[in-house]
């Protein structure tokens, strides 16, 4: 796979006919798609309180599942585990840890040459990452955002070209290693959810 | 896939649902974007080339492997890709190896430690250090955050308890210069204690070296003639190295081209080693008996007249006479009216009149017998050595050392009588009880043969070319003057403090030391319950930063710019930065300066690592900044040819017998043994040690190819072929104990255990097993290789002595979880942590 291939890939010629829950022509309109990508990407960066807050209050029932007695504390820590470390961790959520590994058995680079895919597709649409923002671009978070920003913009297509050549072709694997290791609900009903919008 | 959760697809997509959330965390509007921005500046991504170019940085590996060789990093579309060694400005002193070039596994590792970290249940009211192990959790904190606990509990120490209530520790897990000279300022500034090699760790052999031929080296291996010089050697004895394998691949070329032009190369090794294998000589030496060995050789040399008489006269002290009254040399004073002190007191045989001796020159002075001065018995130095070792033939040596009496002659001629000769020892010998009686014996022996000061001869296996001076010539920049407290611990002494409760706080860096790679693991382990607090700075996910209660995340050698300066080729080399940090890893300068500001010394530090290290070379007359940046290798002036002149002893000569009055009683000695020779003096390797029967295998742990130090451990493309720690063993010692090729074991003593499997190899001698260094706790099955090393010291040596081991070995139980530990297909972040006894 060359990087080049990432850019522009072929999947402009599959877009009619790969499953597009979340970018579907129909019901959705295009904020409602947008919104809902941002959701997601939202629930999968650090937890906040406002995040809890909402937890708690039941606004996301829809989206994910959550314990009562599970407090902001626990999810952090349940967030560092997975996601950051300082062991592991578990389930980097990196596109390039799943797609570039020499060895389908293990973990690849992190900033691998799907990492650089990523960074020209929002070259392309002239964004980068804030300069406050200090992690990678190919986290799942950001990918959501970046998917709900072309939804926002109407860019079906790219909408569509982007998901498959990106999302759909490392989530899954990601997604599984969530509900595999997860101890806490939100985390692995979130995991269920995102795979169902992908 | 079920729905049973509660959440299906028709939920996920309902548009009423998505609402709802989105109001409740705050996304609103058609502005979708958190993380990115499209602010108008120009995001420098755009495609222009579908191939594109590479950029190539040159940069510094810097390990502490004492090779630090430049390195080309190349990058293509910001990421990099490859590494290839970089041909420094002397071409002769090329080099690299493979580990140097897997970098791009580790700068793209991704359990790297990426943001500061603090333990969930430490804080600064409630330090709770049993909270500490590995089953700690850690919560991710701001830099804000975690600058403003460190400094605010440092500030408290020093208010309440005085700043030497705090340990600045730090290692060699990265020989740039800025970093632990930024420590050692900051230290020296706030006050606290600051730890180092001397003594503790490879300090050994080369404090005995230093006794005969002065003090050169700072205890560490001595300078040698420099590798372009070796093809002149005719003779290389590598002693107690398997230099092809570990540390020194980067120098190999210049010891192969020695063979090729015809050079005999003896390996003295315990260890049929790779090395071993290109030897013309092997020398399978019983472990520990290496001085006895050296002791055989001057037996041979002066049994058959080998020795170098002229060098002898006028460049050491073999005709200096020594009162066998006192033992000690005959003083000026005692036999001249007007003399002054210090020098030593010869006979002329020309005048039959006693002469004052002074360095560097010859005369007809008698090198053996009696002499009778002022009424005073006296015996030439030379007389002592000559009769010291003349109770070691190797025949007499035989039943220790186990060698072939004709094998111990042939090399001691060899190196007496084929031209220019040298012996390469490098730290294993240290890592014996009495290591430094080794030093003084192969200093003595080269003594004889008068190989100093002629090209071809050698004194190490790296080539300690600069004699130490190769730093940076700072001044007192990383020692400023101040009011603080500012002692300085030897690593040996780290443990003891610790466990005595003398430190509340202790800032870690560079480093997998305290909970890893100090010997008695498990004592230095429970000794950090006594503090309050730990920070750790590290690349890496050490066992060490899993101890600590803040973990501070640092930069990739690639990502901080730095000055290497190196001890075994001659080039200062300017470590450019590849890429900026991922996450938020910093550099230690950049940590230790933000945290300097708080701490009040916010002047001390620019805080930019640039404009800090050209002012720092502006400091060093040698040095051009622009040149050294732009270049980025600058070969330096060195003398290839060592020892030329007169010896940094008291007397300016070679000093054969030291009547300083020096005495080793540690462990394993049967009273005070005294120096003025070299005595094969032993600890636990002794037959005689008292568990010598409870544990009769000697265990070593070998630095083999795939780690410096503990570094690469969690390197992927290493752990393809090193994927799990072994038990080298004889398959007669095997057999023995009913151990299966490939089995697990238990390798114990009475200070602890660990699980690790069995691997026969029939290049090891009987007795003697080891497994190699470097591995974490996480590569174990159970225990761990320091769980069974010993921290005791000796008087003089004063340093670890993690080969002097004895252990016994049976086959694991077996109910034993040999899942879990990072075996052969678990890798990186999936291993999961085995817990220590």
């Amino acid at each position: 796979m060359t990087e080049a291939n990432d850019v522009h890939g072929d999947a402009g010629e599959r877009s009619g006919s790969v499953p597009i829950d979340g970018g579907g022509e129909g019901s959705h309109s295009r904020s409602e798609r947008a919104t809902t990508y941002a959701v997601m990407a939202e629930c999968w960066r650090e937890p906040t309180e406002q995040l809890h807050d909402a937890l708690d209050t039941g606004a996301l029932t829809s989206l994910v599942d959550h314990e009562d007695d599970v407090g902001l504390a626990d999810l952090r820590a349940e967030y560092t585990r997975l996601f950051i470390g300082p062991e592991g961790p578990p389930c980097p959520p990196y596109e390039s840890v799943y797609r570039d590994a020499e060895d389908e058995e293990e973990f690849g680079p992190v900033n691998g040459p799907a990492t650089m895919a990523i960074r020209r597709w929002y070259g392309e649409f002239d964004l980068q990452p804030t300069a406050e923002h200090t992690d990678l671009p190919d986290h799942i978070a950001t990918e959501l955002e970046f998917a709900a920003y072309l939804a926002s913009e109407g860019h079906e297509e790219y909408l569509n070209q982007f998901l498959d050549e990106h999302l759909r072709a490392w989530a899954d694997e990601f997604l599984t290693a969530v509900e595999t290791e997860s101890h806490r609900q939100f985390y692995t009903s979130l995991a269920r959810s995102t795979r169902k919008l992908l | 896939m079920s729905d049973s959760g509660g959440v299906g697809r028709r939920d996920v997509l309902k548009a009423g649902g998505v609402v709802a959330a989105a109001g409740a965390l705050g996304i609103g509007g058609s502005n979708v974007l958190q993380t990115l921005t499209g602010d108008g500046t120009d995001s420098g991504m755009q495609l222009e080339t579908f191939v594109g170019e590479d950029e190539v940085v040159q940069t510094v590996c810097s390990p502490n492997c004492r090779g630090k060789c430049p390195i080309d990093v190349y990058k293509r579309g910001g990421r990099i890709k490859k590494i290839q060694p970089h041909v420094p400005e002397d071409e002769r002193y090329k080099r690299g190896c493979l580990l140097g070039l897997t970098h791009t596994q580790r700068v793209y590792d991704p359990t790297r430690l990426k943001y500061p970290m603090k333990r969930t249940d430490w804080s600064l009211e409630n330090p709770n250090p049993k909270g500490r192990g590995f089953d700690a959790e850690f919560e991710r904190i701001s830099w804000d955050k975690a600058l403003s606990l460190l400094a605010s509990k440092l500030q408290t120490t020093k208010r309440k308890k005085g700043a030497e209530r705090v340990l600045w520790h730090g290692g060699s897990g990265n020989q740039g210069n800025l970093g632990g000279m930024t420590r050692s300022r900051l230290a020296s500034l706030f006050g606290g204690v600051t730890d180092a090699f001397h003594y503790g760790i490879d300090t050994n052999v080369g404090q005995g070296f230093d006794r005969v031929a002065g003090n050169l080296a700072d205890a560490f291996l001595p300078p040698s003639n420099a590798p372009t010089d070796w093809k002149n050697c005719e003779t290389m004895i590598a002693w107690g190295t398997d230099l092809f394998r570990s540390q020194f691949e980067m120098d190999a070329e210049h010891v192969l081209e020695t063979i090729r032009d015809g050079g005999k190369f003896v390996v003295v090794d315990p260890v049929y080693t790779a090395t071993a294998s290109k030897a013309d000589l092997w020398l399978p030496i019983a472990p520990g008996k290496d001085t006895l060995l050296a002791l055989s050789m001057m037996q041979v040399i002066f049994e058959e007249g080998l020795h170098d008489d002229e060098f002898l006269r006028k460049r050491s002290t073999a005709p200096a006479l020594v009162r066998t009254d006192t033992g000690d040399l005959l003083q000026p004073s005692d036999v001249f009216a007007n003399a002054g002190s210090g020098d030593a007191v010869a006979m002329n045989t020309r005048t039959g009149q006693p002469e004052q001796l002074s360095a560097e020159t010859g005369g007809p002075y008698a090198l053996f017998g009696t002499h009778k001065i002022n009424g005073i018995e006296t015996k030439t130095a030379l007389t002592l050595l000559k009769e010291h070792v003349s109770q070691y033939t190797p025949e007499a040596t035989a039943g220790k050392t186990r060698l072939s009496p004709s094998d111990v002659r042939t090399a001691a001629r060899w190196l007496a009588t084929r031209g220019p000769g040298g012996i390469l020892p490098s730290y294993g010998i240290g890592r014996y009880m009495y290591g430094h009686v080794f030093g003084q014996a192969y200093a003595t022996l080269m003594g004889l043969t008068g190989d100093y000061g002629n090209s071809g001869n050698i004194h190490t296996q790296h080539g300690n070319i600069w004699g130490g001076n190769q730093e940076l010539q700072v001044g007192e920049w990383a020692s400023p003057p101040s009011d603080a407290p500012n002692p300085t611990l030897g690593y040996k002494d780290d443990i003891a403090a610790i466990e005595n409760g003398r430190f509340d706080v202790i800032y870690a860096m560079e480093s997998n030391m305290l909970a890893n790679q100090f010997p008695d693991r498990q004592r230095s382990i429970k000794a950090l319950k006594n503090v309050d607090m730990i920070a750790w700075a590290d690349m890496h996910h050490t066992p060490s930063v899993q101890y600590s209660d803040l973990i501070l995340p640092v930069a990739h050698w690639f990502e901080q710019e730095d000055i290497i300066t190196p001890a075994n080729h001659p080039h200062i080399t300017y470590r450019h930065k590849v890429q900026e940090p991922l996450w938020e890893a910093k550099s230690d300068y950049w940590i230790l300066s933000r945290l300097a500001k708080r701490l009040g010394f916010g002047d001390a530090f620019v805080g930019d690592a640039h404009k800090e290290l050209k002012g720092l070379v502006v400091r060093d007359d040698r040095l051009d900044f622009d040149k050294l940046d732009k270049q980025g290798t600058v070969a330096m002036d060195y003398e290839t040819v060592m020892y030329e002149d007169e010896f940094g002893t008291d007397t300016g000569r070679l000093e054969l017998y030291d009547d300083s009055g020096l005495t080793e009683s540690g462990p394993g000695l049967d009273g005070e043994v005294s120096l003025e020779l070299p005595k094969p003096i032993e600890a636990r390797t002794s037959e005689d040690y008292e568990k010598a029967d409870e544990y009769p295998l000697m265990f070593m742990q070998k630095h083999g190819v795939f780690r410096i130090h503990s570094q690469y451990e969690m390197n992927s493309w290493v752990r393809e072929i090193n994927t799990e720690p072994h038990l080298d063993i004889n398959p007669s010692d095997a057999n023995a104990r009913n151990i299966a090729d490939g089995e697990y074991v238990r390798v114990h003593n009475d200070k602890g255990e660990m699980v690790v499997k069995a691997k026969y190899n029939d290049g090891m001698q009987p007795g003697l097993i080891n497994t190699d260094q470097g591995w974490w706790n996480r590569d174990f099955v159970k225990g761990h290789i320091n769980d069974l090393t010993d921290a005791e010291v000796g008087d003089i040596g004063r340093t670890f002595a993690f080969y002097d081991t004895r252990v016994e070995v049976e086959p694991a139980p077996d109910d034993l979880d040999t899942e879990g530990h990072l075996g052969d297909d678990l890798v990186g972040s999936e291993a999961q942590p085995s817990e220590g006894n």
